[in-house]
């Protein structure tokens, strides 16, 4: 309180209240310094969860008292931090969407914040974050010379720090391989040119031209990204950049069902091929007309970026179409009649 | 007082009044209007006819033959002349009575009088024309047309009779009972009837002309004479004092007496301080004559009183000027108004973009009145006319208090700032106009237009910012602030959207808090303006915002009492800045608080 008071008293050089401490300081709000750390980007399913703690530098001179993520959704939970007395959390701020956490006791410097967390559907990518400290700026209003002269602040591009981490970016209207590639290569670029991956000519290359549409190679990014994360102790890349990729590589690997990717094929009897080049393996239905089975089966990934598909077979009860189905009983993707081959 | 004869008349009665009784500012205007006749008749005769003279055109001498207690079995004198002809001229008279006059009693008689030589003519069989005299040789008679008294039922208004000479020429004429000659009615009005004239005549017992209400008492309208006339009682006894009282001082009457036959007729004009103009009237002292006289007051008169001579019968004929009025009016089409009063905004917002708006434009501090001179109806070009804004005062005890300021000035420092308006105003060639300016406070005002001795026109107006509402102490706000000058019930006013956000904030305040309640200081003042919180400063000092129900100042100065604490502090900044879109900053000591706007919510940047 005793920081916060001294801060009121002399924040402004324009008001000339104290120009040793004005000469000094920059404009209040942003006397501090904090490392946003981001602790975890995970998905589940298409919902995407990341974790921070923000370190208020020792030598900052506010207390860090804000922290927010601008977002192009509203978040889906933003978790209280404990204890949710001294803790303020919000998804619409000034009318902006995203992550809001207010310390009402604030964060003094060399502190840290415990972790804050969110979730919003979409995949891990780079947003524009503020902090700022608990001063604000003094003004005479009974002067009205200072009233006059008062300059024009926003509280967000002129009173806090503007960082950027990590955030949760929309999904591509069309949640294809290669949208999704796409965003891969984006967020590795953004990466690269914040400066979260050093090394640029190496591992910024590296990574880039991995992530890049015109050679889908999920398996061999992932590696790299891994090795990268090694070498040299893990100097090479930071967690923000680390998690971010990691997560949004993950998804490809694991999550992703581009159905487009997968074809169906007649064999001969009752036997059919299911063709995918997706690296997950998605559990599909069939049915055959015009019996009313319906069966499950897993189309298993392909493991290799070089072979590029992997088949798996079944065989129908009966003779008939067959039609498969990723999200049953949605329309099926894929639809074959029996050949009636013999084997 | 008599008529003196033209137009001078008027003039010289005002002149002479100011200089007698010492009115201040006495009118004196060339231009005043005055609508009683300039060529009044007097006994004797004035008005010259030459081949058709007029002797009555209407029934009221006949009637007046009906006998009264000052003129029983006296002939009623019509008219003189003297006509000079030569040999073969002829002087007749020719009457147009329909036939009225056959109800009239046996006794009833015209009666012509040549040189003294008379004939009687019994009224009910009067034929259509009268030879009167057929001059022989050049000479000049004198030739008097009388009315011997009898019963007579009023006949119609119709009556009229008319000496025609020929040949001859009239060299002197009285025909006193000729009223086409007298009052040029034309600009004359009567009762509710006047509209903006100021110029009426009395017609009953009350009435009113303008704006001023008068009352006659007593009161008769008689049968004898014409509808514009009065006296005392019924019947032609003897009459009593006639008082005629005025609701405010009108600047003229102009009197005339009917049958007025013995010494002692008076009127007496007061005003405030009494008494301060006389007249007498003449007399025929020949019962049955009527000698008409008038009398004529200028001044500021509150009342009229008519004392008719012992046991004389009269009737009066009384026409009023009112004072000129200063008419000031303005476009009410762009102007905005509260309850019929115009309200401006009080000038010099600390931020212009804060201004509340009407009709989509700022909302003015400024305003412009046209103003002129009415004189019955007519505006006086090239008047100055003074002008001052009142300064509204009470020290919060009168009208100013519902504005919020219960307060003087301090002892030495400046008075209570008041609008502008320049000191004078012409009124050019006809209508002048001139700009009011607004103070910064808030405030009910009046502008004062004054000329010579014409009544005093004032404007009202008021300053001040509309639609303010105040924002109660409740269980979730705490008033903070109170002072004698400034009660905290009056410093807590704000628009309805900033009312709506201070509830929001202090409810949502209280449910995060514990049921604390948002200590809450200043805000705006009920009319907004100026608020000139400084106890040591009034009218000087005080807040530069705080003046359209915008902002709101929340207690945060360490001990003391309901003041927001650290915690607090960042709870309502990041309400009301992220969740209210409102802006925040902080005040100095030593009375450090916090100065909330409701910025952003109007789109509005946020500065400090």
């Amino acid at each position: 309180m005793q920081t916060l008071t001294r801060l009121f008293a002399g924040i402004i050089a324009l008001l000339s209240f104290d120009t040793q401490w004005a000469e000094a300081q920059s404009l209040p709000g942003t006397n501090l310094t904090a490392t946003a750390r981001v602790r975890v980007v995970t998905m589940s399913q298409d919902t995407t969860i990341v974790s921070y703690s923000l370190l208020s530098d020792v030598g900052s001179l506010e207390r860090l008292v804000s922290f927010k993520i601008k977002l192009t959704m509203t978040p889906t939970m933003i978790v209280v931090p404990s204890p949710d007395s001294v803790w303020v959390i919000r998804k619409l701020f000034s009318g902006i969407t995203g992550a809001s956490w207010v310390a009402l006791a604030g964060i003094g410097a060399g502190d840290s914040t415990p972790t804050l967390t969110l979730k919003a559907i979409g995949l891990p990518g780079i947003a524009t974050a503020w902090y700022h400290g608990d001063s604000l700026p003094v003004v005479d209003e009974d002067d009205s010379v200072a009233v006059a002269n008062a300059p024009s602040l926003d509280p967000y591009a002129d009173l806090s720090k503007i960082i950027q981490t990590v955030g949760v970016d929309t999904f591509p209207t069309s949640r294809t391989m290669l949208n999704i590639y796409n965003h891969l290569w984006v967020v590795t670029t953004g990466a690269c040119n914040l400066g979260w991956i050093t090394a640029a000519s190496s591992w910024c290359n590296f990574l880039k031209g991995y992530s890049h549409a015109s050679s889908i190679s999920v398996l061999g990014y992932s590696a790299i990204l891994d090795s990268a994360r090694t070498y040299g102790g893990g100097s090479v890349i930071n967690d923000a950049a680390y998690f971010m990729l990691r997560a949004n590589t993950d998804y490809m690997l694991h999550t992703l069902v581009d159905t487009s990717w997968i074809t169906l094929t007649y064999v001969c009897g009752n036997k059919f091929r299911i063709r995918s080049s997706l690296y997950a393996s998605p559990h599909l239905v069939y049915d055959v007309t015009p019996s009313s089975d319906t069966t499950g089966v897993t189309a298993a990934g392909s493991t290799s970026d070089s072979i590029g598909y992997t088949d798996t077979f079944f065989t129908a009860s009966t003779s008939g179409t067959v039609h498969l189905y990723y999200n049953y009983p949605s329309s099926p993707f894929a639809t074959v009649a029996n050949g009636a081959i013999s084997c | 007082m008599r008529w003196s004869n033209g137009a001078g008349s008027a003039l010289l009665c005002g002149v002479v009044l100011c200089a007698v009784v010492g009115v201040v500012g006495c009118w004196t205007d060339p231009d005043l209007v005055n609508n009683r006749p300039v060529t009044a008749p007097t006994p004797g005769g004035n008005i010259l006819c030459s081949a058709d003279c007029v002797i009555i055109d209407n029934a009221t001498p006949l009637a007046a033959t009906g006998g009264a207690k000052d003129s029983v079995s006296a002939l009623l004198r019509l008219a003189e002349f003297q006509v000079s002809g030569h040999a073969g001229d002829q002087i007749a008279l020719a009457i147009n009575a329909n036939g009225e006059l056959s109800g009239a009693d046996a006794s009833a008689a015209l009666v012509i009088d040549v040189d003294g030589t008379s004939e009687e003519y019994p009224l009910k069989t009067l034929p259509a024309s009268i030879d009167v005299f057929s001059f022989a040789t050049a000479q000049s008679v004198g030739v008097k047309y009388s009315v011997r008294r009898g019963t007579l039922r009023r006949p119609a208004a119709d009556v009229r009779l008319i000496q025609q000479v020929t040949g001859g020429s009239v060299t002197h004429a009285s025909t006193p009972w000729h009223r086409a000659a007298l009052a040029t009615r034309a600009r004359l009005c009567s009762g509710g009837s006047c509209g903006d004239s100021s110029v009426c005549e009395i017609t009953a017992a009350t009435g009113t002309c303008g704006s001023v209400d008068w009352a006659v008492t007593p009161f008769y309208t008689p049968s004898t004479w014409s509808a514009e006339e009065f006296q005392s009682d019924s019947g032609t006894s003897a009459s009593r004092l006639i008082a005629i009282t005025f609701s405010k001082p009108i600047q003229a009457a102009n009197i005339l007496i009917e049958d007025p036959t013995f010494v002692g007729n008076t009127a007496t004009a007061y005003d405030s301080s009494g008494a301060f103009a006389f007249s007498d009237f003449a007399y025929s002292d020949s019962a049955g004559v009527n000698h008409p006289d008038s009398a004529s007051f200028s001044g500021s008169i509150n009342m009229l009183v008519l004392n008719p001579a012992h046991s004389d019968y009269v009737a009066y004929d009384v026409v009023i000027t009112l004072k000129p009025r200063i008419v000031i009016s303005f476009d009410t089409a762009s102007t905005p108004m509260n309850n019929g009063i115009p309200l401006l905004l009080p000038k010099e917002f600390a931020r212009a973009d804060i201004k509340p708006t009407y009709s989509g434009a700022a909302w003015p501090d400024s305003m412009q009145f046209r103003i002129r001179i009415d004189s019955a109806g007519h505006p006086l070009s090239n008047r100055t006319i003074g002008l001052v804004v009142i300064p509204v005062d009470s020290g919060g005890s009168g009208s100013d208090g519902s504005y919020g300021h219960h307060h003087f000035g301090v002892s030495g420092g400046p008075a209570k700032p008041r609008g502008t308006v320049p000191a004078t105003v012409s009124t050019g060639d006809s209508i002048g106009t001139f700009t009011y300016r607004s103070s910064q406070y808030s405030a009910p005002e009046t502008i004062r237009a004054t000329y010579l001795s014409a009544d005093t026109a004032l404007a009202r107006l008021a300053v001040g910012v509309d639609g303010l509402h105040r924002v109660d102490s409740s269980s979730t706000i705490l008033w903070i602030g109170p002072t004698i000058a400034h009660p905290t019930a009056d410093s807590h006013y704000a628009t309805d959207s900033m009312e709506t956000m201070l509830s929001t904030l202090a409810s949502s305040f209280a449910a995060a808090h514990h049921g604390k309640p948002l200590p809450l200081n200043d805000m705006s003042l009920p009319w907004g303006g100026r608020f000139d919180y400084d106890t040591a400063k009034l009218w000087s000092g005080g807040h530069v915002e705080h003046r359209a129900g915008r902002s709101a100042d929340i207690r945060t100065k360490a001990g003391a009492p309901g003041a927001l604490t650290y915690m607090e502090k960042n709870w309502v900044f990041d309400f009301w800045n992220d969740s209210l879109h409102g802006c925040v900053h902080p005040e100095p000591a030593p009375q450090e608080h916090w100065h909330l706007q409701q910025s952003k919510e109007l789109g509005i940047t946020c500065k400090l």
